[in-house]
C-alpha cells in the first residue's frame, strides 16, 4: 500500500518501536521480571490483502485481545497469538513453573490486561508523540481460527474502500520463553487523514 | 570549558527518522556541533576511520550487531569518545549493561535537555 | 394502526424509561464507580459501600487514594489517573496485581477476610465521567487453585504410572511415589514399609529423603494394643495419624530417633492390595506436629493404591519369572534354571581352578507308585523326597527336578572326590528313608551317577552326559547305589 511516504513509514516504526519498547518497560515492572518487545515487521495492507495474510501467515488457531480506539485515528486493535502458547505466555508472566492444561478464566483476563498493556501504549505514543489526542476502550479476550478473524475484526469485502489495515509483527521474549504475535491495527480511512497529517507535521519539523 | 566548545558527535540508528528526529534536536541546542550519521554498527566503524568524533550517540536495536557490540568495540579502539545508548528498550538489565560499558543510558524519545545535559558532562 | 411487530419494541423503551439507573446500578452484584475528570468518586453503588465499610457519605467527593492513603498500588493508582484524564480504558486482572482495593468481606463464620478482585475502569465516551466495575473473584481463584492442585496430583499419577506401566522397576516406583507425596504435602518424608515373608514384622524398602539408617531398621509386628503408627496402621487396616510424637506414647520409645531424623508427628496409610490383602505402610512423616487435611488424606490414598499396584504386578512378575525357573510341584530349579546355573559354575570353576560334582539320581520305583496308589500319591513322595534332598545340601548346591522322577544334584565345589561320594551316599540313605502316607508307609530308592569337573569333562554337556551314562551304571548294577563316570564296573 503506498499511501505513506518511505519517511512516513519509518516514522510509525520508530512510533511502534517506542510504544512497544514503554509497554515492555510496564509489563517488566508489573511482573518484576525482563520483558523484551520488539517489532521486526510493520506493514500496511488492504483489506483482501489482510484476509490472505490472516489466512496465510498466522497459525490456524488464535487467542487474541480485541481493544477499540478513538481520536486522531478511529478503529480498532487487536493483538494475537498462537493459541496454544497463550496459556504459556501467561504462566511466563506470572510465574508459574508447571504448565497448566487447560486456560481458567483467571488467565483469559490476564491475556486481555497484557493485550490492553500493550495497545494502550502503542496508541498512547503515537499520540503523545504526534501531539495528537486518542482514547481507547476496554480490551476483550477472544479465540478465534484465523479464518473467522475478519469477522472478528469486522473486516469485510465491502470495506475495502474505506479501511486501512496495519499489520505489526511483534516479538516477545521473556526470560525463559520467546513468542512471536501480531498486532492488527483495522483503521478507519477517514482518519487516516488525520493520521497522515499528525505524521506529515512531525516530519516538516525535523526534515 | 567555554561554552562554545566544539563537538564532533556521531549518530548510530538503522532509523532514519530516529537521526532526524536526534538531528533536530541537537541542532536546537545553543552548541557548536558537528554531527555525523552512520546507520549500523559496520558503517559506524567505517565513519569513524575517517572522521574523529568526541561523542556517539548509539541505538540498541540494529539489524547486525547491537548497540551494545558496537560500543564494546568503540570504547577498544577509540576509547576517548564518550558514548550513550539511546534506546527505546527501557530495560534496567539492558542499563546494567550499558552503565558496565562505561556508557550513559537515555530512554527514547529522549529530549533536547537530556541530550545537553549528557554532552555538556564534562565540559 | 400499530402493528404486532412494534410493540415489543414500544415496550421495550417505556420499560427502559421507567427504570430507575440508580435502582439498577445499586441492585448490581459487583461494585460500580462513577469518577469525574479528576478521579473523585460522584457515584458509588450498595455493594460497594458495603465492601469499603464507610458511610455513602463519607464516600462521595473523595478518589479512591484519598479513601485509601498510600494503600492503592502504583499500577492502580495510574490506571485511574490515565483513564480520567487521557480516557484510556484499563483491565486490571487478578493474577498481575494480586492486591487491588483494601475491600474485604464477612465470611459466613463471621470473620473478615480479604476480596479477590479484578477492575474494569472505562472511560464513558458521552461524558466526562469514568466507570470503575469491580468483580469479586475470590470463587473463581479458589475454583482455579482447585483445578490446579488437581491437575499436578493428576500429573504425578500419570507419571507413577507410566513407570508401573513400563518395566519392572519397583524401586524407582516407590521413590517416584515418595516424592511425589513429598512434592504435594511440603516439609514431609515419606517412606515405604513392606511385610516380611514371615508376616511378623515390617521393613522400610523406600524412604528417598531419610537417612540410610533408617533404611536399616525393622521393626516388630506386635499384637496388641501397642505399636507405633504403622504397626496400627496394618492392625487397622485404615490410616492412623500420630499428630504430635513428643506426646504420642506409642512412639515413646523411639522419641530420640524421631527427633534425629527431624520429624514431628506420622500419617500411617496401609498399602492394602486385593482380597484385603496388606502389603505394607505409606507412612508420611511432617517435619512439625500436624494433623492431615481432607486433601491430605485423599492424597495418602491414591499414593497407597498406585503402591499397591505396583507391589502386586511386581509379586507377579516375580512369580512369573520364578513359574518360569522353578518346578511348580517341589519349587525345585528347573532344566532352565539348572542349565543357567550349571554354566555359571563352570565359568566359576575354570577361573578358581576348583573341582565341583554334578549328579545324576533316578528314583527306584516311582513309576509303580504311581502305578498302584495314584499321581497325588507319587505327588506327596516327590515332595517330601525333595525336600529330604535339599537338606543334605549347603546354601551353595543345587537340587533341580529335571523329569517325572529325574534329579541333578550340582555340588557347587568340592575338596576331593570323596566328598562328593559322601554327599551321594547321604542322598541315597535319605530317598531310601520311607515316606509316611496316612496309614501307608511307602518307599523307592534311587540310582546316582556322579561327574566330576574337571576329571570328567569340561563342558555341561559332557558333565551331564557322563553322571547319566554312571547313573545307568549304578541302575545296572542292581539299583540303590551310586556309581562314579570314571569307574569300570560295579559299586565301591
Amino acid at each position: 500500500m503506498d499511501l505513506f511516504s518511505p519517511d512516513e513509514h519509518d516514522l510509525i516504526v520508530e512510533l511502534m518501536n517506542l510504544g512497544v519498547g514503554r509497554a515492555a518497560h510496564a509489563l517488566s515492572q508489573l511482573v518484576n521480571d525482563e520483558v523484551l518487545l520488539s517489532v521486526p515487521r510493520l506493514e500496511f495492507i488492504s483489506v483482501p490483502e489482510a484476509q490472505e495474510a490472516f489466512r496465510k501467515d498466522l497459525p490456524p488457531f488464535l487467542a487474541g485481545v480485541l481493544q477499540d480506539f478513538e481520536g486522531f485515528i478511529n478503529g480498532r486493535a487487536a493483538l494475537l497469538f498462537p493459541e496454544a502458547r497463550s496459556l504459556e505466555l501467561v504462566n511466563a508472566m506470572i510465574g508459574e513453573e508447571l504448565s497448566a492444561d487447560e486456560i481458567t478464566e483467571l488467565e483469559q483476563e490476564t491475556l486481555a490486561e497484557l493485550g490492553n498493556i500493550l495497545l494502550n501504549h502503542c496508541l498512547a505514543t503515537l499520540a503523545n508523540q504526534l501531539k495528537q489526542q486518542v482514547q481507547t476502550d476496554i480490551p476483550r479476550a477472544f479465540s478465534s481460527s484465523s479464518s473467522e478473524l475478519p469477522g472478528t475484526l469486522s473486516l469485510y469485502e465491502d470495506d475495502s474502500n474505506n479501511t486501512l489495515v496495519m499489520l505489526v509483527q511483534i516479538d516477545f521474549s521473556l526470560r525463559h520463553s520467546a513468542l512471536r504475535g501480531y498486532l492488527a491495527f483495522v483503521i478507519d480511512l477517514q482518519s487516516a487523514d488525520s493520521f497522515l497529517h499528525a505524521l506529515r507535521e512531525y516530519l516538516a519539523e525535523i526534515l | 570549558m567555554t561554552d562554545r566548545a566544539v563537538f564532533s558527535i556521531l549518530l548510530v540508528d538503522d532509523s532514519r527518522i530516529a537521526r532526524l528526529t536526534m538531528k533536530h534536536m541537537l541542532q536546537s541546542l545553543d552548541m557548536s556541533l558537528t554531527l555525523h550519521e552512520a546507520n549500523s554498527a559496520d558503517q559506524a566503524e567505517e565513519v569513524l576511520e575517517q572522521v574523529h568524533a568526541d561523542i556517539a550517540l548509539v541505538d540498541f536495536n540494529m539489524p547486525g550487531r547491537d548497540g551494545l557490540a558496537l560500543a564494546a568495540v568503540i570504547a577498544e579502539r577509540y576509547p576517548h569518545i564518550r558514548m550513550a545508548l539511546v534506546t527505546a528498550n527501557i530495560q534496567d538489565a539492558l542499563a546494567q549493561r550499558a552503565r558496565d560499558l562505561g556508557m550513559a543510558f537515555l530512554p527514547k524519545p529522549t529530549s533536547a535537555e537530556q541530550l545537553e545535559g549528557f554532552i555538556r558532562q564534562d565540559a | 394502526m400499530l402493528k404486532s411487530s412494534d410493540q415489543p419494541v414500544t415496550c421495550l423503551s417505556e420499560i427502559l424509561d421507567n427504570i430507575d439507573c440508580t435502582d439498577l446500578l445499586h441492585s448490581l452484584d459487583g461494585g460500580v464507580l462513577l469518577l469525574d475528570r479528576r478521579c473523585r468518586i460522584i457515584f458509588c453503588n450498595r455493594w460497594m459501600i458495603k465492601h469499603i465499610g464507610l458511610q455513602e457519605d463519607e464516600i462521595l467527593g473523595n478518589t479512591l487514594a484519598q479513601l485509601y492513603p498510600g494503600q492503592l498500588a502504583p499500577a492502580l493508582q495510574d490506571a485511574i489517573e490515565n483513564a480520567c484524564l487521557n480516557r484510556m480504558g484499563r483491565l486490571l486482572s487478578y493474577q498481575l496485581h494480586k492486591r487491588l482495593l483494601p475491600l474485604k468481606q464477612r465470611n459466613p463464620n463471621g470473620e473478615l477476610r480479604p476480596l479477590h478482585q479484578s477492575i474494569l475502569i472505562r472511560p464513558l465516551s458521552q461524558s466526562n465521567l469514568t466507570l470503575v466495575q469491580c468483580h469479586d473473584i475470590t470463587n473463581a481463584v479458589k475454583r482455579e487453585q482447585h483445578l490446579r492442585a488437581n491437575e499436578r496430583i493428576l500429573r504425578l499419577e500419570r507419571k507413577v504410572l507410566e513407570l508401573i506401566a513400563t518395566g519392572d522397576n519397583m524401586d524407582e516406583v516407590l521413590i517416584e511415589i515418595c516424592t511425589t507425596v513429598e512434592n504435594l504435602i511440603p516439609n514431609t518424608s515419606c517412606a515405604v514399609l513392606l511385610m516380611n515373608e514371615d508376616g511378623k514384622s515390617l521393613s522400610v524398602k523406600s524412604a528417598p529423603s531419610l537417612p540410610h539408617h533408617f533404611k536399616q531398621r525393622q521393626k516388630g509386628l506386635q499384637f496388641g494394643p501397642t505399636g507405633t503408627s504403622c504397626i496400627q496402621a496394618i492392625r487397622h487396616r485404615s490410616l492412623v495419624i500420630s499428630p504430635d510424637l513428643q506426646n504420642d506414647e506409642h512412639w515413646q520409645p523411639l522419641l530420640d530417633e524421631a527427633r534425629q531424623l527431624d520429624i514431628g508427628a506420622c500419617w500411617a496409610q496401609p498399602v492394602i492390595a486385593a482380597y484385603d490383602e496388606v502389603l505394607g505402610v505409606l507412612a508420611c512423616y511432617p517435619k512439625s506436629p500436624s494433623t492431615p487435611s481432607e486433601a491430605n488424606k485423599l492424597l495418602l490414598q491414591r499414593m497407597s493404591n498406585l503402591t499397591a499396584i505396583s507391589l502386586e504386578r511386581h509379586k507377579r512378575i516375580e512369580r512369573i519369572r520364578f513359574l518360569a525357573m522353578h518346578d511348580p510341584l517341589t519349587g525345585l530349579p528347573n532344566r532352565s534354571l539348572l542349565n543357567e546355573l550349571l554354566g555359571r559354575n563352570l565359568r566359576r570353576a575354570h577361573r578358581e581352578d576348583n573341582k565341583f560334582a554334578l549328579m545324576f539320581i533316578d528314583l527306584d520305583g516311582f513309576k509303580e507308585i504311581n502305578d498302584c496308589h495314584g499321581h497325588d500319591a507319587g505327588d506327596d513322595i516327590l515332595s517330601v523326597l525333595s525336600g529330604r534332598m535339599s537338606q543334605q545340601l549347603r546354601g551353595t548346591d543345587t537340587c533341580a527336578r529335571i523329569g517325572g522322577d529325574e534329579f541333578v544334584v550340582m555340588l557347587e565345589t568340592i575338596a576331593t572326590v570323596e566328598t562328593a561320594e559322601a554327599v551321594a551316599q547321604k542322598i541315597l540313605s535319605c530317598l531310601n528313608a520311607p515316606v509316611q502316607r496316612g496309614q501307608l508307609q511307602l518307599q523307592v530308592s534311587a540310582s546316582i551317577g556322579i561327574a566330576i569337573y574337571p576329571d570328567h569333562g569340561i563342558s555341561a554337556d559332557a558333565l551331564l552326559t557322563h553322571a547319566d551314562d554312571a547313573m545307568y551304571k549304578a541302575k545296572a548294577a542292581g539299583k540303590n547305589c551310586w556309581q562314579r563316570a570314571d569307574q569300570s564296573s560295579s559299586t565301591d
